[in-house]
Parts: C-alpha cells; sequence; structure tokens
C-alpha cells in the first residue's frame, strides 16, 4: 500500500499540470462557499425590492446546517467535482498515451496493483477535499454563530462522511470512463456528456428507476438544503441521510472498481 | 539444462493477422538468446506476452519453470519497442519509480546511468531527450537491480553507429556475469555479432532454431561462374558429391559434400570440358542462411 502510494506520488510531485488543475479546484472551492451567503443575500435583497413580505434572514453558515449547505454544493454534479474528475482522468489516460502502463507491469507491477495505486490516489483527492471542506466549515461557522456548542458544531458532521463517499463513487467513475477510453480527450468528453445527457435518460425511465442512474444516486446522498427559504415558499426536503441511498452508492463504486479492473485485467496494454 | 524461458505453442492473431503462430521455444541459462526475424514477424508480440502486457489466444510460457506473475516480472529487465517514459519527469525520477516497482534500492540508479553515459543528463527532462538517450535511459531502465534476464527489442534503434557499437559490447560484457540475454532483432548482422543462439521467425512462426555458431560452421558454398552458365549447371548437376546446387545471377553456388573441395570441382569441370571463368568459397554467413531459410519458407 505505502510502495503503491509512493509510486503514485513520484508520478505527480513534479507534474505541472496536475497542481495547477489541483491548485485551481481547491481555490475555487473556497471561494465559492466563502461566497455563498453574499450572493444569497444579494438575490433575497433584490427580490425584496418587489415584495413587500417580510424575508427573514437566512444564513449558511449557522452551525450545523452549515454542514449540509458546504457539502450540498460542493458535491453539485455541474461544478467543481468535474475539475477533479477531470484530473483523475488525465492522471490515468496519461498512463495509457506514453505507454508507461505497459513498462509498469513490465517492471513488475500487476494490474491489480496499478487499479489499486491510482485508487489511492483517488483517496487521497477526496480527504484533501473533505478536509477543505471541514476547515471552511469551521471558520466560517465560528464567525457566523453567535454562541455554540459542540454539540451544534458537530450537529450535521455526518454529510461530510457522506461527501467523501460521494466523492469516491464519482472519481471511481471517472476512472472507469478512463481505463475504457484511454484518452483524454475522449474520456472527458464523454463524462461531460453523460453529466448533461442522464437528466434527459433519467426522463426516459419510470421515476423510481430514474433515481438508480450512477449520478442521480450519487447526488441522491445530499438532498437539497431544507432552508427557511425554502419552507416559506412551501417546499420540503430531505434533510437526513437516507440509509438506501448511501447503500446504492457503495454499490455503484463497487460496479465502477470492478469493471475498471475487468477491463485491465483482460485488455492488451 | 535448466529453461529460463520456456515458450509452448504460443499464438495470438490482431483481427486477420496471425502475429505469433504456434511458436515454441526455449531460452536456457547464460544463453545471448537473438530473437531474429524481419519486421512484422511477430518478434515484439512474442515478448509482449511472455512479459505481460499482451495475453496470448493459446498456448503457454513460463519462466524461472514457475508461471508467470509480476513477481518473476521483477526479476526480468527488459525494454519493448520505443521505451516509455513520463516525459514530465527527469531521467533519473523516471528510474526511481521503476526502482520502486522492482522493490529495489535507489543506489544502483547511479550505476546504471553512468553504464550507458547519461549520468550528466539524470536530472533533465525526459522529453528534452535525443531520440538516442531515451533509448539509452531505456536501456538504463532494464538494467536496473541486476536482472537475471535482460530483454531487449531492437535496442540500436535510434543509435548511431558509436552507440551501436557500445551496445553490442555492453551486452557481451552483462552476459560474462552469468545474465541471461534475450535480444529481438531484425538485423541479422547484431544477432550474429552478439548472440550464441537464434530463433528464426518468420509470420510468427519458428523457422530455424539452434546454436549460432553451427550455422557458421556448417560447409561452405561454393560459387563457379562460367561463360556458358547452362552448361556448366548441367555438368555440375550430375556431380555426385554435392549436397545442392542452385544458381544466383550469373553464378552456380553449390555445396559441396564434408569429403571433397573446390580443388576437386575444379578438376572435374576441366575434365568435363567446361571453362571456369570464376571460382570461390563463400563463408556462410547467418543472412544468407536466414535467407534461404525465408526462401524455403515461401515455396
Ligand atoms: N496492437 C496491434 N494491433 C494490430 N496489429 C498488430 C498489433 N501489434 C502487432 N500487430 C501486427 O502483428 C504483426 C507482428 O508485429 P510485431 O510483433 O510488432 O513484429 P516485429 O516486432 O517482429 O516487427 C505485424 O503484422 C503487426 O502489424
Ligand atoms: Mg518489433
Amino acid at each position: 500500500m505505502i510502495r503503491l502510494l509512493k509510486i503514485e506520488l513520484k508520478k505527480i510531485l513534479t507534474y505541472r499540470t496536475f497542481w495547477v488543475l489541483t491548485g485551481l479546484y481547491f481555490l475555487s472551492l473556497i471561494i465559492v462557499l466563502g461566497s455563498l451567503q453574499a450572493f444569497l443575500d444579494n438575490i433575497v435583497n433584490s427580490s425584496e425590492v418587489s415584495e413587500n413580505i417580510e424575508i427573514p434572514h437566512i444564513s449558511l453558515y449557522v452551525f450545523p446546517d452549515i454542514w449540509h449547505n458546504l457539502t450540498y454544493i460542493a458535491s453539485s454534479r455541474y461544478s467543481f467535482k468535474v475539475i477533479l474528475a477531470i484530473i483523475v482522468i488525465i492522471l490515468i489516460t496519461n498512463e495509457f498515451s506514453y505507454r508507461t502502463i505497459r513498462q509498469n507491469i513490465i517492471t513488475g507491477l500487476s494490474r491489480t496493483e496499478f487499479l489499486f495505486a491510482k485508487l489511492e490516489i483517488i483517496v487521497l483527492l477526496c480527504l484533501g477535499s473533505t478536509l477543505i471542506l471541514l476547515v471552511t466549515g469551521l471558520s466560517l461557522g465560528f464567525l457566523n454563530t453567535l454562541g455554540f456548542s459542540i454539540m451544534e458544531i458537530s450537529g450535521k458532521m455526518e454529510f461530510l462522511i457522506v461527501y467523501f463517499l460521494e466523492l469516491l463513487v464519482y472519481l471511481s467513475f471517472a476512472m472507469f470512463i478512463a481505463i475504457m477510453l484511454r484518452k483524454a480527450g475522449l474520456a472527458i468528453g464523454m463524462l461531460l456528456l453523460y453529466t448533461i445527457m442522464e437528466p434527459i435518460i433519467k426522463l426516459s425511465f419510470p421515476k423510481d428507476f430514474g433515481r438508480f442512474l450512477p449520478l442521480e444516486a450519487m447526488n441522491n446522498l445530499i438532498h437539497l438544503p431544507n432552508t427557511k427559504l425554502m419552507k416559506l415558499m412551501g417546499i420540503e426536503f430531505q434533510e437526513y441521510i437516507a440509509f438506501s441511498d448511501v447503500v446504492a452508492a457503495i454499490v455503484y463504486g463497487f460496479i465502477f472498481v470492478f469493471l475498471s479492473w475487468i477491463l485491465l485485467r483482460y485488455r492488451d496494454v | 539444462m535448466s529453461a529460463i524461458l520456456s515458450i509452448k505453442q504460443l499464438s495470438k492473431s490482431f483481427g486477420f493477422i496471425r502475429a505469433v503462430n504456434e511458436l515454441s521455444f526455449e531460452v536456457n541459462k547464460g544463453d545471448i538468446f537473438g530473437l531474429l526475424g524481419p519486421n512484422g514477424s511477430g518478434k515484439t508480440t512474442t515478448l509482449g506476452i511472455v512479459l505481460g502486457v499482451i495475453s496470448p489466444e493459446s498456448g503457454t510460457y513460463s519462466w524461472f519453470g514457475t508461471p508467470p506473475g509480476s513477481k518473476t516480472r521483477k526479476k526480468i529487465g527488459a525494454i519493448l519497442e520505443t521505451p516509455q517514459f513520463y516525459p514530465y519527469l527527469s531521467g533519473v525520477k523516471n528510474l526511481k519509480i521503476l526502482a520502486d516497482i522492482k522493490e529495489c534500492k535507489y543506489d544502483d540508479i547511479d550505476r546504471v546511468l553512468k553504464i550507458v553515459d547519461l549520468h550528466d543528463r539524470k536530472n533533465h527532462h525526459y522529453r528534452n531527450y535525443s531520440l538516442g538517450m531515451k533509448q539509452r535511459l531505456g536501456i538504463a531502465g532494464a538494467l536496473l537491480c541486476e536482472p537475471e534476464v535482460l530483454i531487449l527489442d531492437e535496442p540500436t534503434n535510434g543509435l548511431d553507429p558509436q552507440g551501436i557499437a557500445d551496445i553490442r559490447k555492453l551486452i557481451l560484457r552483462i552476459a560474462e556475469d552469468g545474465t541471461t540475454i534475450i535480444l529481438a532483432s531484425h538485423l541479422l548482422d547484431e544477432v550474429q555479432k552478439t548472440c550464441s543462439h537464434v530463433t528464426i521467425l518468420d509470420h510468427g512462426k519458428n523457422m530455424y532454431s539452434g546454436n549460432v555458431d553451427a550455422i557458421l560452421n556448417e560447409t561452405p558454398l561454393i560459387e563457379v561462374s562460367s561463360d556458358d552458365l547452362e552448361k556448366l549447371f548441367n555438368a555440375l548437376s550430375n556431380y555426385t558429391k554435392i549436397k545442392s546446387i542452385y544458381q544466383e545471377a550469373d553464378k552456380v553456388i553449390i555445396m559441396l559434400d564434408e569429403d571433397s573441395n573446390s580443388a576437386d570441382i575444379n578438376e572435374y569441370l576441366f575434365s568435363n570440358g567446361v571453362t571456369v571463368n570464376h571460382l570461390c568459397n563463400r563463408k556462410k554467413t547467418l543472412e544468407k542462411h536466414f535467407l534461404q531459410i525465408l526462401a524455403q519458407s515461401n515455396d
């Protein structure tokens, strides 16, 4: 395990593209999460002009709801996550375009080890993202919550764990596409296309099946937060994490890793 | 004798192309084994299979008498076709990755870099290397951690004449330490100058397997020519002490029995009224043997 991590880290430690993209990802994540409140206030204020209804002040950064709010934004399938998936795709397709996977295997790496090495990097990226969310959440929470208890702070922290899981499954999906298509352009195109297409595909499925499409299943882990604003508009959303969604996501994770292994195992490199 | 590599009835097709065709051969400990064949004859595919990157359609192979796997590959150093490295990493970092995979110490890196004369450029990015330097880094990678078997697929590709000579010397020197070497090449000259054993491949088939010396030491061929080539050919065809005879441009080439020599031929032809204007021994090189084997296979 350590040996594989050592090998993978050597491959990326001085790889400029990796650091530029990773830096971009973390930076945009922090900036957007930090300016969410201002963004929301802006919308609320501008709507107040036309309406006479008193809209209560909504704070996104209050413990414990902050964990739900931040993880919801960070795990949106149309935002930051995509950068992370592109990083994973590039790291894996590089091995095929440089044919270094060939040299790795010839030199004595097994295909399973190759897969695990990539998974370790994926886990590292997920841990990094979760850590950023933890730190950002704690900072924003302390700045914006008056009087808090440990109970409040850690109240909804399970959303962080679920966020980690959802990212892990999502990046396994990206890994699978990369191993299947082997070319960065193709794989990134495929990922984006599928991301756009899935909601459309979903329509052609019966309602209960549509929610089991991969991206949908992952996104179902963290539902839209049930803010006071939503309650005001009479909409109720799921505020808890459903066990069945967790199971569905984990099953998808295993499927993607297994399919990747099958492709590696039975195709020539 | 213990076989280092044993290949049995190996086959592999790419679509309609049968790249390797029921191929069998053995490589023994200490051999400098040449895999010789024209381009596209299946050398790289064969080596790719035994190195675990191409899966065979049928047939088996074993290393050191054990079934193949990533553990055995750690005891083998190899370059397959072109060298494959991370272009954005330096030469030395690339070798560190290989050392990590092989689970050996980094101490060996400087040694192999010096062997291929790349030590002073070790911190430069691989992508800035010239073709020859890339090839030499590939060879350094193969030499890393003192493998028991060294596999070199067209190792002199992209090298200048000095580099080619250096590599040949290097191969012979490494072989002296008892390392088994498998050298794939389409250059007969290269195999002839370095190898002790050879398997000749054509269309993925084993055309010939044997000792290089044995081929070279066979009875020499004799070239004969005359103004009247037809008369010469007929006369020689009737000579009893001949193994084989064929015509090549304006010459007749014959292989004599062991107890006969060119003087006998001269005498025989003279007595049959054939005037000879050219008669000489031709040392049979591997190249001619090679071409002959291939010619037979095309019949
Ligand atoms: N990945 C591949 N896809 C299709 N054909 C291939 C592939 N690899 C090799 N071939 C074909 O198989 C034959 C043998 O190729 P190769 O083993 O590279 O020969 P050599 O190394 O002796 O030049 C050639 O006809 C080649 O075109
Ligand atoms: Mg070849």
